[in-house]
């Protein structure tokens, strides 16, 4: 299994990942003779207390997704409406050490209190995916996939 | 378990602001749904665009491909036909920082 390792920040299972358009949505404006937005590489945290993918808004604006339905979350102030959409997401392995992991067509939805310097959550669903592996006393973590 | 999911009833869904821009979509799904439920789409997805259902399908993806064919890389409708909608876990975002 490919294994992705990174080091445990002070904020977390920090990781960098790109986010694009959905595979069918590159390809629906590839057909069309359109641009495809270029992907963004981001600051994500890997989170098992997150279901869906959360995404910053000033992402889905940049690379002017399209919203596809919406969605309720629990908030300390109460129950807040997020839209929800679709992207690519890869995680970026350390400098050429794997090959990276990609879910060309994802759900997500919009975050709605990104961390400073964090603008992806990285969910359960992705997680479910591999095999996530926290190493504390080396302040390291895997995830294999 | 939640009430709604057990007896039947049906929870009410929320409403979006004005300016979202699946408003249209999101008014007429939230007619629509008893009828749906009604007819045994439990568990569909449905694909609607302004005011019309495009079409019923057994999955997302499904969904998602016809209106991309029909319509392009627009905002669109794409909903699973349910009584109850859990709430997504954003859990990052309740941590408390200094």
């Amino acid at each position: 299994m490919p294994t992705l390792t990174f080091s445990v920040q002070p904020d977390g299972l920090l990781i960098p990942v790109m986010i694009g358009l959905d595979a069918p949505s590159c390809r629906a404006l590839q057909q069309a003779g359109q641009a495809i937005p270029r992907p963004l590489q981001l600051t994500g945290v890997m989170d098992t207390a997150t279901d869906v993918p959360a995404i910053a808004p000033r992402v889905l604006k940049v690379l002017a997704l399209p919203q596809l339905g919406s969605a309720q979350t629990h908030t300390a102030s109460g129950s807040v409406t997020v839209g929800i959409y679709e992207v690519s997401l890869s995680i970026l392995p350390p400098a050429g050490s794997a090959p990276m992991f990609t879910a060309p067509h994802l759900v997500v939805s919009e975050l709605i209190h990104a961390a400073p310097g964090i603008e992806v959550l990285v969910g359960l669903d992705i997680i479910w995916q591999g095999v996530l592996n926290i190493d504390g006393p080396n302040l390291v973590f895997s995830f294999l996939f | 378990m939640y009430e709604a999911a057990t007896s039947g009833a049906l929870d009410p869904l929320w409403d979006l602001p004005a300016d979202s821009p699946i408003k249209m979509e999101w008014d007429l799904f939230r007619r629509e749904r008893p009828r749906l439920l009604a007819e045994g789409h439990e568990g569909r997805w449905v694909l609607i665009k302004s005011e019309q259902i495009l079409g019923l399908f057994d999955n997302r993806v499904e969904a998602r491909r016809v209106g991309l064919q029909k319509l392009g890389v627009v905002s669109m409708f794409v909903q699973q036909i349910l009584r109850w909608y859990k709430p997504l876990r954003q859990g990052y975002s309740s941590l408390c920082r200094p």
